[in-house]
């Protein structure tokens, strides 16, 4: 069930309850008019509204990114003005059904007490709604870091993949001789690569400055064993800059597209790497390659197979919500395009 | 031994030639960049010994073995691949990773040797006359899926045609290779092997028991179980040859 069905489930249900028990004790005790069991309908609907008006206030507001003071000093003010705006419709509400009884009605007591019990109810909606959230939100938070752990173990295991380290360090060894200048840059690019992705530690995301230096690391090693067959184009506009995107994913990217593009073919090929800033905040990665992409059947797929693919997606998922997209698909003939949109805003909090 | 180094990566090959040039007893006779590429080197230079890369571009050096009829020595490079190396679990084959320790070539060069001086007095006795036929010592490169094997033709007890392809019986294993049986039979010492039916080649070596059969045909058990039926024709043959 998604998350806006389920709050207006427990939303009808939660005050449609409450109209049912004020009916049925009501009944009970002395009685009760149509007209007064359509009183407390209505009452209902009211609390239903004016919660339904303050949840829109806390998602348009951000409150949940408020320090903890701030929050709760937000918080009892608005169930206080919701209290005393209840009691008003209360009033309103006993005048359109006719129910009102001046006499007892607007006595200090009675109009404290109704003050009080509503904003108990307020009080008690604002409880379950914060609780929700963040049990929610923590929920979502131990799923990223499980997934997290697991892409670092993988990545660990494969994906800074032996094969292409020691393939490296075979070229630089042939290097050495031919080219000590190029040999050294070599060793260097090679270390900057380990020690990032011995660091990659529990940030969820880095500035996309730094994943691509990796990124760059990796393609001028690639291009040193592939040579002539690999050729590498960058386009990144200014603006990209300006955002964070979780590590290794690019890298991860970019390494499916050596592994399964340019290493497949006798003649290699073209790697071209776009960030570019969208119309609504959010940051468009495209990686186009040589090679054209053809997923296996799940059943034929070996176990590494498409693990970058559902890995990315989950990861995307877990951060991003429904905000941020993936897709992989063949441009003509020639080219594969592996497309991420990432937006500025995370789903959850740090 | 003149030898040929197989890799999609100019800087892999010319370090593995650099290595290799330093080794005496080792000629490089030519590089060659794909497997299309090395075919055609093969048949025209005869290399003693190829340095074969696993993973390369469209074709990788397993396929190249099983495109081979008359297979050369081979050592493996590889950077690192489970699944190469899994593959070769089943029989000790030599291959060497990359980046490559001098010594480890060395070592691997000179096991080489030791093995081509023996086939060579082998048939130094044996005389030339056995030379192009595949004896119980050769060994053939079978690749089923994920698995490949260098199996000793003296392990395998039976030769199944199946459609296309050939059904090779060894151990507990029986995988495919696409030849036709005729074209095996050829290849095949006759001493060794005997070509039972229009379906069967069996290893003499293999053969437990033999009991007549409808027709004036026979039934030869394997050593295993396998029991494979000798057609009228070819068991008048069988005969002789067994008869003194």
């Amino acid at each position: 069930m998604n998350r806006s069905t389920l709050y207006w489930l427990l939303q009808v249900l939660g005050w449609g309850s409450f109209a049912f028990v004020n009916v049925f004790f009501a009944s009970l005790s002395e009685g009760i008019s149509p007209l007064q069991a359509w009183a407390f309908v209505a009452l209902a609907a009211f609390y239903l509204l004016s919660t339904h008006a303050f949840r829109l206030l806390i998602k348009s507001y951000g409150w949940f990114r408020l320090g903890i003071f701030r929050l709760i000093a937000q918080v009892l003010v608005a169930v206080g003005v919701m209290a005393v705006s209840n009691v008003l419709a209360q009033v309103l509400i006993n005048l359109a059904f006719g129910t009102l009884n001046p006499g007892f009605d607007f006595r200090a007591l009675v109009i404290s007490v109704n003050l009080f019990v509503s904003f108990l109810y307020y009080g008690f909606w604002v409880l379950l709604y914060f609780v929700f959230y963040f049990l929610d939100n923590y929920n979502t938070t131990l799923r990223y870091e499980a997934k997290i752990s697991e892409i670092r173990l993988n990545h660990l295991k494969s994906q800074l993949n032996p094969h292409f380290i020691f393939n490296a360090l075979n070229s630089v060894r042939a290097l050495v001789d031919e080219d000590p200048v190029k040999a050294k840059s070599a060793i260097t690019r090679i270390s900057n690569m380990l020690r990032f992705s011995l660091m990659l530690d529990k940030k969820q995301v880095i500035d996309l400055a730094d994943e691509l230096d990796t990124v760059k690391d990796y393609l001028a090693l690639e291009s040193i064993r592939f040579e002539e067959r690999l050729q590498v184009d960058y386009q990144i506009e200014q603006a990209a800059y300006g955002y964070k995107i979780p590590p290794m994913m690019l890298q991860t990217i970019v390494e499916n597209a050596i592994k399964h593009g340019i290493s497949n073919l006798v003649k290699g090929g073209l790697i071209e790497i776009k960030c570019r800033e969208g119309l609504q905040e959010e940051l468009y990665i495209q990686v186009k390659n040589s090679g054209q992409y053809a997923p296996l059947p799940a059943i034929k797929r070996k176990e590494e197979e498409g693990q970058g693919i559902d890995n990315t997606q989950q990861r995307l998922a877990l951060l991003y919500g429904d905000k941020a997209s993936f897709r992989i698909f063949n441009s003509g003939t020639q080219f594969v395009i592996t497309e991420i949109k990432i937006p500025k805003q995370r789903l959850t909090l740090d | 031994m003149r030898a040929l180094v197989i890799d999609d990566e100019r800087l892999a090959r010319k370090e593995l030639i650099n290595l290799l040039n330093q080794l005496e007893t080792v000629e490089v006779v030519g590089e060659a960049v794909n497997v299309d590429d090395a075919k055609e080197k093969i048949d025209q230079l005869q290399p003693d010994v190829i340095f074969l890369d696993i993973q390369m571009p469209e074709k990788t050096g397993f396929d190249l073995l099983e495109e081979l009829d008359n297979l050369p020595h081979v050592i493996f490079t590889t950077a690192y691949d489970e699944y190469a190396l899994k593959a070769f679990q089943v029989n000790a084959l030599d291959y060497l990773l990359k980046p490559i320790e001098p010594k480890r070539l060395e070592d691997a060069v000179l096991k080489l040797q030791g093995k081509m001086e023996a086939i060579a007095k082998r048939e130094e006795q044996e005389g030339l006359g056995s030379q192009k036929k595949l004896t119980l010592e050769d060994q053939v490169f079978v690749k089923d899926g994920d698995r490949c094997w260098f199996v000793r033709l003296s392990n395998v007890r039976l030769f199944e045609s199946d459609g296309n392809y050939i059904k090779v019986y060894f151990d507990n294993f029986k995988p495919m290779i696409h030849k036709s049986l005729n074209a095996l039979d050829e290849r095949l010492d006759e001493k060794s092997f005997f070509r039972a039916s229009r379906k069967h080649i069996i290893n003499l070596g293999w053969v437990e028991a033999i009991e007549p059969w409808f027709n004036g045909g026979l039934v030869v058990t394997l050593k295993g179980g396998d029991r494979i039926e000798v057609s009228r024709r070819q068991a008048a043959r069988f005969k002789e040859m067994m008869s003194l």
